[in-house]
């Protein structure tokens, strides 16, 4: 239906709605006459004017358009907008599968989980974090903090096992703690106050162990202190409230004001309140609270009135209350969890928790590490660090609030200054028991402190006014460990070793590399060079460097580390192939590829031998074998090993459900680099069986069966069968059309290899290519905004296109983009950019410059005798390529590489007749005979299927 | 209000044609529209569903408001709020599908396939092409079928927002309708 007959049309229903209903039936009778067209779908208009539209207005809900319900509508937005509403029981997350919703907090829900694989036995608990947030920002930094995180392992921190992102919504996998939250238990089982002041001290451990990993938990409650029924507390989500906090400051929104920070009220500190800076004096603040309550039964603060603001104006401008006031003058309804020889906490427990709930940061304890001694002297019956500190402090403050009294007071006055003498001589005492302590206190402790102190020097005043990251920290932290360490190579040695893996954790590789070298010294003088830890250490090592694109190092480090491997762990061991693999990589980027092919095959032989029964298991780890063989362009090998199962897939396919699926992904995978290698025999029907198999399975227009189609394609275009290769484009093209799915840069590199097929066998299109190729240039990059390999790819089939409609400053163009995005990409993989100088040669040729033509086919021919390619029909038209431009200066040379192309044929086939037309070109232009070159040319029109007028000449594999 | 609001400013341009604007308008709106449905869901503690009503209510309705919308422009506006909502869902839906799939792509890993089958969303798509269909045909009920369909307008609130009856409204639904379902039956 065009514009103008829609208007007609709606002319028409206008008249007939006017007229008196009576009149309608008549009016449409003449309207049959005069208008045939229009008169069914009028009627049917009229139909529903009159049912939908009555005196009152339909409900929102029940509209529906095509069907589709606008109530449905919502559903969808919501689960985009939510996906979280959606899980149910039994939905499989990454390796996990959900049993049952087992909370529902302020950031998202939980879910208990066991893994769907075996790999775990036990269960887990699934953390939503729901952010309310850009999804990415907080995915990403997300994955990147949660390598930290993963660091932490201490028997009383609910271990973190797995992360991830399910539908860009992050979430966390922790180790399920059986337990309940520690109020809860103590008013359970009621335990003495020194049983209460054991159970935080664990508690403590904890956190300094987290602390001593430069992670702050700034979210410390009951319902994250859990005591299980063995009476052992187990802490959980660490670092999660600084995840969400974080990215906060970037978003502030109205949302994240609903949803809350990542603190809780009554148990953060005051800083947290007023959004200043955190560090572990808030975790101590939070556990001075938890004392509290323990102690106490009461929370530290109550304000007069209820409600939140009071209480948030109580913490942030108060004092907190003493422990001994609450037990003096107890709440009625807390009586139940108090303990029941409560007046223990006061005197020195009383002051511990006041030191703890300090308002000012810098008054608290100053690491956790001080506040575990105080209660550890507590237990120990011994002085604590604090006590006269916090007597002065207290007088101070009584002073302060009370200085009319006092100063008219002199009883008052008097008693004050009794208390500061006894205090100070107390004073005294405090310190020299915590010297000795502290001699005694082993060196794991000295490095707990000492990172301790690190976050907690963490403040905006000593880093220029800004709030210092990670990052600063561990710079600062390097300036002064050789210091502070020097005559103790041990320590020093640990504490590089959790910088080390903490600046590789964040991509930091030059300066982890620094400090792995000192690290190395340190291990070999501490241990010897043969250790374990030494070992390890040159294993990161090389690691890194090749990271850091400095693969000859990396090798000679790997090479020397074999031979001790294998004698450590065995040549058949985990350990010894994961090395075998890991060197790959050192060879492949060096351009020694045949000894990179000889470590993936015999990693790959380890590696799957490690796995020989489970045939699932199997298949997967021969499909990612396969995979990592054409990264490094080894078809051969990919082919070759994907072949050893080929004859299992149907038997494993037999599983049904998703093995059905995975069975023709892999059939597809083979089949396609059986095109690429130049094995056709058999694959087109293989091809075509596969894509009926794909689409009974998924339905019509799946992707699966586009990649097949797109195969088939790449077999017809390079067998010289083009009408079946223009065919398939077409419909490659109306597939990504239909396809609901595709990108936009789909649609359009569908439609560049359409219009260069187009151009190439002489087709009339429309638009013409000197018009159509410039938009369609034009839209790779408002398609696909950032650089990728795939974009770089979409350049050079442009420059391709363009070089066969002619459009050399077109072709310049894309080859000119194709190379920023790949510099920007620095991809490790040579091909894309021998692709780029391929087609340049073609502009080069094209231009007059066929010596410069053949320079350019140089890496091109770089990857073959490397032998990342092997001998493959590719390599026999590189050569008959090359031959094309040697004729122009070099007739010698020319016959010399048609030899090569012959030779190469010969041996492994695909010499179709559009290539023997072109290589029978050759021989007639080195022979010199008019009448035989034309007869040559002709026979290339023929088979290239190319009309006289087309520069034919333009050398055409561009896509091979 | 002193100098124009980027939102007002970038409606203007869009109606001169500016396609530039069209985009910017958007990448203020998408996140913006996505805050808002998810706040609504938090507050409701996920207990009750989405209303895209009131949801556009509470948002958008204020923004207009603020920015001094009102006629055609606030009509425009809402429109494009509409499609903007439409295009949550769509990207959601695509994103469920699948990652990008290079043509070329070789090899195709195991996990990458994981959510290529699926169904029921083509719908969707359908709708969604055939509305930009009814763009190029008939502006004017385009904008309208974003305005009930999709923001949750009431007749009477888009008959006064248009300057024009309700019945005019009930009309025009009608033509909507009928001119969509025309469409999809004719497509290939």
């Amino acid at each position: 239906m065009n514009k103008t007959d829609w208007q007609r049309r709606s002319a028409l229903f206008d008249e007939a709605v006017d007229l008196p209903v009576a009149a309608r039936e008549a009016w449409l009778r003449s309207l049959a006459a005069r208008e045939p067209r229009h008169v069914d779908a009028v009627t049917k208009m009229l139909a529903e004017y009159v049912r939908d539209t009555g005196s009152t207005e339909l409900p929102h809900k029940t509209l529906s358009l095509l069907g589709v319900a606008a109530r449905e509508f919502e559903a969808r937005l919501e689960a985009a907008t939510d996906d979280e509403l959606r899980l149910q029981a039994g939905d499989e997350i990454g390796a996990w599968r959900l049993k049952e919703k087992i909370g529902e907090g302020g950031m998202g829900a939980v879910w208990l989980a066991e893994r769907h694989d075996g790999n775990f036995e036990g269960h887990a608990a699934i953390k939503f974090l729901r952010t309310g947030l850009g999804k990415t920002a907080v995915v990403e930094r997300f994955l990147r903090e949660r390598r930290l995180l993963a660091r932490l392992a201490h028997p009383n921190i609910a271990r973190l096992l797995d992360a991830g992102a399910y539908r860009g919504e992050p979430y966390l996998v922790m180790e399920y703690v059986e337990g309940g939250p520690i109020n809860a238990w103590a008013a359970a089982h009621s335990p003495t106050v020194a049983g209460r002041v054991a159970l935080m001290l664990k508690v403590c451990r904890a956190v300094e162990h987290a602390h001593g990993q430069l992670i702050v938990h700034r979210d410390l409650k009951p319902s994250n202190v859990l005591v299980g029924a063995n009476g052992e507390p187990a802490l959980l989500d660490f670092g999660i409230a600084k995840l969400i906090d974080d990215d906060d400051e970037e978003h502030g929104t109205a949302l994240t004001r609903m949803t809350g920070r990542g603190y809780t009220l009554g148990y953060c500190a005051p800083e947290q309140i007023t959004g200043e800076p955190t560090g572990v004096a808030a975790d101590v603040f939070s556990i001075g609270v938890l004392l509290f309550e323990l102690l106490s039964g009461e929370l530290p603060f109550k304000p007069e009135h209820e409600g939140r603001t009071a209480l948030e104006h109580a913490i942030v401008h108060t004092d907190a209350r003493v422990v001994g006031r609450v037990l003096d003058h107890p709440d009625q309804q807390a009586g139940m969890t108090r303990p029941r020889d409560a007046h223990h906490a006061r005197g020195d427990l009383e002051a511990i928790v006041g030191k703890s709930l300090r308002r000012k940061p810098a008054d608290r304890y100053s690491t956790i590490g001080a506040l575990t001694a105080d209660l550890e002297a507590w237990l120990a019956r011994k002085p604590i660090s604090i006590r006269a500190e916090d007597r002065r402090y207290r007088s101070r403050l009584w002073l302060r609030r009370n200085w009319l009294p006092a100063s008219l007071g002199a009883v008052a006055s008097v008693a004050v200054v009794v208390g500061l003498a006894v205090s100070l001589w107390q004073r005294g005492e405090a310190i020299a028991a915590a010297r000795l302590a502290q001699e005694e206190a082993a060196r794991a402790n000295k490095v707990a402190d000492y990172l301790g102190e690190l976050i907690q020097s963490a403040s905006p005043d000593s880093h220029g006014g800004k709030w210092p990251t990670v990052l600063a920290l561990l710079e600062q932290s390097e300036k002064d460990l050789d210091k502070q360490f020097a005559s103790d190579p041990k320590i020093h040695a640990l504490l590089l070793k959790k910088l080390v893996d903490t600046n590789d954790a964040l991509n930091r590789n030059p300066v982890a590399l620094a400090q792995l070298t000192k690290l190395h010294e340190l291990l070999v003088k501490t241990q010897s060079a043969d250790s374990d830890d030494a070992m390890d250490a040159l294993k990161q090592r090389a690691q890194i460097l090749r990271r850091m694109s400095r693969p000859a190092e990396a090798m000679e480090i790997d090479e020397a580390l074999l031979p001790k491997f294998a004698a450590r762990y065995g040549k058949d061991s985990e350990e010894y192939g994961k090395l075998l693999l890991g060197s790959v990589d050192n060879f492949s980027e060096t351009g020694r590829l045949q000894e990179a092919r000889q470590r993936l095959v015999d990693g790959a032989a380890i590696m799957v031998k490690l796995h020989p029964t489970d045939l699932a298991k199997r298949i997967d780890f021969v499909n990612d074998t396969a995979v990592l063989f054409t990264q490094q362009a080894m078809w051969r090998e990919a082919m070759n090993t994907l072949a050893t199962i080929e004859h299992e897939l149907p038997l494993f396919a037999k599983k049904g459900g998703q093995a059905v699926r995975d069975s023709l992904i892999m059939r597809r995978n083979l089949e396609a680099i059986r095109v690429r290698v130049g094995n056709y025999q058999g694959v087109e029907e293989r091809l075509i069986a596969i894509i009926a198999e794909t689409d009974t399975l998924l339905g019509k227009d799946n992707v699966l069966s586009g990649l097949a189609l797109s195969s088939l394609r790449s077999l017809y275009c390079e067998t010289g069968k083009l009408d079946s290769c223009l065919k398939l484009t077409r419909e490659m093209l109306a597939l990504r059309k239909r396809q609901p799915a595709s990108a936009p840069g789909e649609v359009n590199d569908a439609e560049i290899l359409l219009v260069s097929r187009q151009v190439q066998m002489g087709v009339a299109q429309n638009p013409p290519a000197a018009e159509s190729l410039p938009k369609l240039l034009a839209a790779i990059a408002v398609n696909v905004p950032q650089a990728s390999k795939g974009r770089a790819d979409s350049y050079r089939m442009m420059s391709d296109a363009a070089l066969e409609a002619g459009l050399l400053p077109l072709a310049d163009e894309a080859q000119r983009r194709a190379r920023a995005d790949l510099a920007k990409l620095q991809d490790a993989f040579p091909e894309p950019a021998a692709q780029v100088d391929r087609s340049a040669s073609s502009t080069a040729w094209l231009r007059g410059d066929a010596r410069r033509a053949v320079q350019l086919l140089e890496p091109r021919f770089k990857m073959f005798e490397a032998s990342a390619e092997g001998d493959s029909p590719r390599r026999a038209i590189l050569w008959l390529q090359r031959a094309l431009y040697e004729l122009d200066f070099d007739t010698k040379a020319a016959s010399a590489s048609v030899a090569q192309s012959r030779e190469i044929f010969a041996r492994v086939g695909g010499a179709q007749p559009h290539l023997k037309a072109l290589l029978s070109y050759v021989d007639a232009r080195i022979a010199g005979n008019a009448s035989t070159v034309r007869a040559a040319e002709e026979a290339v029109d023929r088979t290239w299927m190319r009309p006289r007028p087309m520069p034919w000449r333009v050398p055409l594999m561009a896509s091979l | 209000m002193d100098s124009p609001s980027p939102v007002t400013q970038l409606l203007a341009e869009m109606r001169q044609g500016d396609q530039g604007a069209t985009a910017r308008l958007y990448s203020v709106l998408y996140p913006e529209i996505k805050r808002l449905a998810r706040s609504r869901l938090y507050a409701a503690g996920g207990v009750t569903s989405l209303n895209t009503t009131a949801l556009v209510n509470e948002g958008f309705l204020r923004m207009a408001e603020r920015e001094g919308m009102a006629g055609e422009s606030r009509a425009q506006f809402f429109a494009y709020v509409g499609k903007v909502l439409r295009s949550v869902v769509l990207d959601h839906l695509r994103a469920e599908g699948a990652e990008k799939r290079g043509g070329d792509q070789v090899h195709v890993t195991l996990s990458q396939a994981e959510s290529i089958a699926g169904s029921g969303r083509d719908d969707w798509f359908l709708l969604d092409h055939a509305l930009e269909q009814l763009k190029e045909i008939d502006a004017g009920l385009y904008e309208l079928v974003e305005l009930r369909y999709f923001v949750g307008m009431t007749v009477a609130d888009i008959a006064a927002l248009r300057n024009v009856s309700t019945r005019t409204v009930d009309r025009d639904w009608v033509k909507a309708k009928s001119l969509l379902e025309e469409m999809v039956e004719q497509a290939p």
